[in-house]
């Protein structure tokens, strides 16, 4: 009896009973992972085998000692074929397990349970003898033949079950990749284990370890069936979540036959899945948008359709991924659509609201310019009487009529310049041309030419920084250029006009400083003074319509810049404009 | 002064329908240098009567200058100036433009119909009276016209 308390008897009975309880309790919390009964079979296999283990050492006579060494080989010969059909289970291959291969794999074992039960009588597997070792009596063998066909076919199995779970390893992601590598370690530390004992321990003690490392397997794969268990909840979040969501989802397989369609995929289809799965996607979907591009490079892609006719019509952004196996083979595919028909509503909406407001801009601007120039016309009747009138009879009528005429002249001329100004404010938009290559060097020197007079008057010295070469309408460039700087030496406060501009590339522009030590501005004033027909000043002291800064504005506004000021009163003005670069404007 | 030919007066036609116009240039030409007739025409089709005479009219007032507005009633300025440049007997006759039309079409469209100059009235009165005191000088005087 003292056999039994042998350390090595009770470790296999302690290690036996940890699995015996784990089967159990595997069995009753009903774990519902791939394959959990097959591993509650391998645990009880594994508690079998070292009880046996344990028994065998424990018995003296060689009846007993036989029983018991036969149990521990039936125990050896279920495990392959267990692991397999569990190996089978965790990768999703149960296909493979048809009847017919159940049948075989079941003929095979029980053909193996059979030979070691008659090895007595033909002796194929071992011939035992008994030997005496330390506190035990062993029962030794020499194998036979039908022993080594019978581990080969083992070990096969256990390694065609291990190469299973490493696909399946390489081609998945996530929480599955974690338990698949604890099933394939769990897998693969026995077949090492027994290699490694087969070729350098003696044999009396493989069997032993084998058994021992094959059951801290079985362990390993019970931990992952309750992992699994977690996955097996997440994998049923995930169906419902297809299955109720309402952006249309079908699965197709490599060869564009569908696999599955969700609720709303069936609606828009008009298919039932029983109707729908296994037919060509293109033959039960007759608005089927069609085949994309890269596809079979495994990228995935994303164009809008638009499906149905008319005001039924919906848009759909229609996003297509790509299955690849761990060939990088396409096996399939997911096509999601989703609705985007009130984006693409809304965007119609906003380019038809843009569209109508540029052709009412161009109106206004068409309306300016056609009225103030018919406008010319009759105003051109009015101011010429008037001044002939003024010429005529100055001084021949009495002194109400002088000045009723002086009246009318002038306000035929504030109209006129009113008018010419309003002319060329709308040019800005009507007349101007499309923007090339100008020299802002040249720009300078035209708009200081053109104000040639009232610099020299004014005495005003005018200088610049290196000017660019920038994509622009040139002549509107000019009368910017022009309208800043006459206004610098316009408004000079009595001091002698100082003008410099310099210029300098900021964030995709060129930004222009037209800074003079003029009266400047109030701050409050900053907004205004780009207003058309906006004045500051008594026309006695500065005379003007108020144009120049409005024009200027349009004209940068039209190059797609931006305009405005920085000022204190009685310390100068710098003026600053943008005119963007794009990518073309590149000099 | 005179152009050198005898004292006879210069006949220049206006095709001018706004009486306005019409009125600034006769007080313009009034106080001219020299002696002129200035006959006025109120659209293209009454133009084209005075320049081809038909009958008892027949040469007998073919104008040493043409003042043409572009923008007239019934047959307009620039059908009368394709007419006139076609015509071999009045080709030669000069024709100044003289419209409020800035229009550049209108400017190419009236050279390509061989106008002898194109000219923008003025808006002011000053400047009008100038511009036509030196159509007058130019043409009448300055030039050298071929003598029928």
């Amino acid at each position: 009896m003292e056999r039994f308390l042998q350390p090595q008897v009770l470790a296999f009975f302690g290690f036996g009973a940890v699995s015996v309880f784990l089967a159990v309790w595997i069995l009753r919390r009903q774990l519902r992972g791939p394959g959990s009964r097959v591993v509650a079979v391998l645990l009880l296999d594994g508690s079998l085998w070292l009880i046996a283990s344990g028994i065998e050492l424990g018995v003296t006579d060689i009846g007993n000692k036989i029983f018991w060494d036969s149990l521990q080989w039936t125990a050896v010969a279920i495990l392959p074929t267990a692991w397999l059909i569990y190996a089978l289970r965790f990768t999703g291959l149960e296909q493979w397990l048809s009847r017919r291969n159940l049948a075989l794999l079941g003929a095979v074992l029980l053909i193996s349970i059979l030979l070691i039960y008659t090895n007595p009588i033909h002796e194929w597997m071992w011939h035992g003898s008994l030997r005496v070792d330390g506190p035990f009596i062993k029962y030794e063998k020499t194998y036979g033949v039908g022993h080594w066909v019978f581990i080969a076919y083992g070990y096969s199995l256990v390694l065609g079950g291990a190469a299973l779970v490493f696909l399946m390893l390489k081609r998945s992601g996530g929480l599955y990749r974690r338990q698949a590598t604890v099933v394939l370690v769990a897998a693969v530390v026995p077949v090492i284990g027994s290699l490694l004992i087969a070729l350098k321990v003696p044999f009396t003690t493989r069997l032993e370890i084998s058994s021992l490392s094959f059951t801290v397997t079985t362990w390993f794969m019970a931990w992952s069936l309750l992992r699994f268990r977690l996955a097996d909840i997440l994998q049923v979040a995930r169906g419902r979540l297809i299955e109720s969501m309402s952006d249309p989802l079908v699965v197709l397989d490599g060869d564009g036959q569908v696999v599955y369609v969700n609720t709303a995929a069936q609606q828009l289809i008009g298919h039932t899945p029983l109707e729908a799965v296994g037919l060509p996607v293109e033959e039960i979907w007759a608005e089927w948008p069609g085949w994309m591009e890269n596809v079979e490079t495994g990228i995935e892609t994303t164009r809008e359709v638009a499906l149905g006719l008319g005001d039924e019509k919906t848009f759909y952004d229609m996003r297509v991924s790509p299955l690849l196996d761990w060939r990088k083979r396409l096996v399939g595919m997911v096509v999601v659509l989703r609705d985007i028909s009130d984006r693409m509503r809304a965007e119609e909406e906003l380019r038809h609201y843009a569209t109508e407001l540029e052709h009412s801009n161009q109106e206004l601007e068409q309306f300016a310019y056609v009225a103030s120039h018919d406008l010319q016309e009759p105003l051109r009747m009015v101011a010429g009487y008037t001044q002939l009138l003024s010429r005529r009879y100055q001084g021949k009528l009495d002194a109400d009529a002088d000045e009723f005429i002086a009246f009318a002249v002038d306000g035929a001329t504030r109209m006129q310049r009113l008018i010419n100004d309003l002319l060329e404010f709308s040019r800005v938009g009507t007349r101007g041309k499309p923007p090339e290559v100008t020299d802002c060097e040249v720009v300078f020197e035209r708009a200081v030419l053109n104000l040639k007079l009232a610099i020299e008057e004014r005495h005003a010295r005018v200088t610049h920084d290196p000017l660019p070469t920038l994509m622009a309408d040139g002549s509107q460039l000019i009368q910017l250029l022009q309208n800043l700087i006459g206004n610098a030496v316009k408004f000079h406060g009595g001091r002698l006009p100082e003008v410099h501009i310099g210029a300098s590339r900021e964030n995709g522009a060129w930004l222009f400083r037209v800074r003079d030590n003029g009266i400047g501005i109030d701050p409050k004033y900053f907004e205004r003074i780009f207003l058309i027909f906006q004045r500051l000043h008594n026309r006695t002291d500065y005379a003007g319509t108020g144009i120049g800064l409005a024009v200027c504005r349009k004209i940068v506004e039209r190059h797609g810049g931006s305009i405005w000021v920085e000022s204190e009163p009685g310390k100068g003005a710098t003026f600053f404009f943008t005119i963007p670069i794009d990518g073309e404007n590149e000099t | 002064m005179n152009n050198g030919k005898s004292g006879r007066a210069i006949e220049i036609l206006l095709v001018e329908d706004n009486p306005g116009d019409v009125r600034l240039i006769q007080e313009a030409l009034k106080d001219g240098k020299l002696r002129n007739n200035l006959t006025v025409v109120g659209d293209g089709e009454q133009a084209l009567a005075y320049l081809k005479p038909t009958g008892a009219r027949a040469l007998a007032g073919r104008p040493d200058l043409v003042l043409l507005d572009l923008n007239l009633p019934k047959k307009d300025g620039r059908e009368l100036l394709a007419e006139v440049k076609e015509d071999p007997d009045l080709r030669h006759i000069p024709i100044v433009v003289l419209t409020t039309s800035e229009s550049e079409a209108d400017i190419l469209r009236s050279y390509e119909l061989h106008a002898n100059c194109y000219i923008t009235k003025p808006v002011d009165l000053d400047q009008f009276i100038h511009v036509v005191r030196s159509i007058e000088d130019f043409w009448l005087s300055i030039v050298k016209l071929p003598v029928e």
